[in-house]
C-alpha cells in the first residue's frame, strides 16, 4: 500500500481532484440566499451588526485606534472600499456575498463577516 | 555545522533567486482574487531541499522571509509569512523523502495547502476571531492549484541539466 502511495501519480491526482470538488461544492452549494446580515468585528469583539445587506448600497466608516476602514454594504454584498492600512489587502479582496465569508484587515484587527441565518453557529 | 564553499555558494545563490522571484511576484496586483498568489518562491525552497538538504532549505526560506519583510513588509506581513512558511516547510520536510522524485508535485501540493492553513491560523490569532476559517475552502483550492504548479516547476528543474549543481547524492 505504501509503495503504491509513493509512486502513483494518478492516485494522488484523483485524491486532490476529489478534495478540489468537495471544496468547490462547499463554496457554491449551501445556504445560498439564506442570509441577510453581516457583522463587523474589531479585535474579535463585535463592533457593529449590519442587519440588512440586501437593500441599496450604504457606506459606513469604521474608525478605531488602529485606523479607518470604509465598509460598503448592499445588494447582498459587502466590501471594504478604502482603508488607510499599509497593505490594502482588505480593499483588494473584493466583494463577499456568502455566509461564512469574511474580509479581513489584519493591520486594523478588523473582520467583516457575513453570517447566515442558520449557519452562523454551525460552521465556525 | 561544517559547511563547504560549494554548499554555502549554492545556498546564497538560491536565497538571492528566491528573493528576486518573491519581489517580482509581489509587483503583480492580486486584486481579482483577494491575496491569493502562486507562491513562486516555493519552487526555490523545494529546489534547495532537493539539491542541498532540508536544513539548508530551512535556512534559505528563513533568510528569504526575513529579507523580504525587511525590504517590503510590515510586521503583520512578516507574521503571515512566518506562519505560512513554517507550516509548509514542516510538512514538506516530513514528506520529501517519503515520496518518489516523480512525486515532487504531491509534496508541493501538501506544502501549498499547509501554507494556507498556517496563514488562516495567523489570521485567526491576529484578528482574535475564528472568522478567517470561513475562507478555508477557497484557500484549500488555491493551495492545491498553486502547490501543483510550483511542484511541477520544481520537478521539471530536478529532471533537468541543472541537477548537476546538486550537492545531495541520490540514493
Amino acid at each position: 500500500m505504501l509503495k503504491v502511495l509513493r509512486s502513483s501519480n494518478i492516485l494522488w491526482a484523483i485524491v486532490f481532484v476529489i478534495i478540489l470538488i468537495i471544496c468547490i461544492l462547499w463554496i457554491y452549494m449551501p445556504w445560498k440566499d439564506s442570509f441577510a446580515a453581516a457583522e463587523i468585528l474589531v479585535d474579535g469583539e463585535l463592533y457593529m451588526t449590519l442587519d440588512d445587506i440586501s437593500g441599496a448600497e450604504k457606506e459606513i466608516t469604521v474608525t478605531t485606534s488602529y485606523g479607518t476602514n470604509v465598509v460598503v454594504y448592499g445588494n447582498n454584498e459587502v466590501y471594504v472600499r478604502s482603508s488607510d492600512c499599509k497593505n490594502q489587502t482588505c480593499v483588494n479582496f473584493g466583494k463577499i456575498s456568502k455566509p461564512g465569508q469574511s474580509v479581513i484587515c489584519a493591520p486594523h484587527r478588523l473582520t467583516v463577516r457575513i453570517c447566515g441565518a442558520k449557519t452562523s453557529d454551525t460552521d465556525i | 555545522m561544517k559547511i563547504s564553499v560549494r554548499r554555502l555558494t549554492l545556498m546564497a545563490v538560491l536565497t538571492a533567486v528566491s528573493l528576486t522571484v518573491f519581489v517580482i511576484e509581489a509587483q503583480f496586483p492580486v486584486s481579482a482574487v483577494g491575496g491569493i498568489k502562486l507562491g513562486l518562491a516555493n519552487i526555490v525552497t523545494l529546489i534547495a531541499m532537493l539539491f542541498i538538504g532540508r536544513r539548508e532549505a530551512g535556512i534559505v526560506l528563513a533568510l528569504r522571509i526575513i529579507l523580504a519583510s525587511a525590504f517590503y513588509g510590515t510586521f503583520i506581513s512578516f507574521a503571515f509569512s512566518v506562519a505560512g512558511g513554517l507550516a509548509a516547510y514542516t510538512v514538506m520536510c516530513l514528506l520529501i523523502n517519503r515520496f518518489d522524485r516523480k512525486q515532487i508535485w504531491v509534496v508541493s501540493v501538501f506544502g501549498g495547502v499547509f501554507h494556507n492553513f498556517g496563514q488562516i491560523a495567523a489570521a485567526c490569532v491576529i484578528t482574535g476571531s475564528p472568522a478567517a476559517a470561513g475562507l478555508l475552502p477557497y484557500l484549500i483550492v488555491s493551495g492545491i492549484l498553486a502547490g501543483f504548479f510550483t511542484g511541477i516547476c520544481a520537478q521539471r528543474l530536478w529532471f533537468s541539466p541543472l541537477r548537476k549543481f546538486s550537492i545531495k547524492s541520490e540514493k
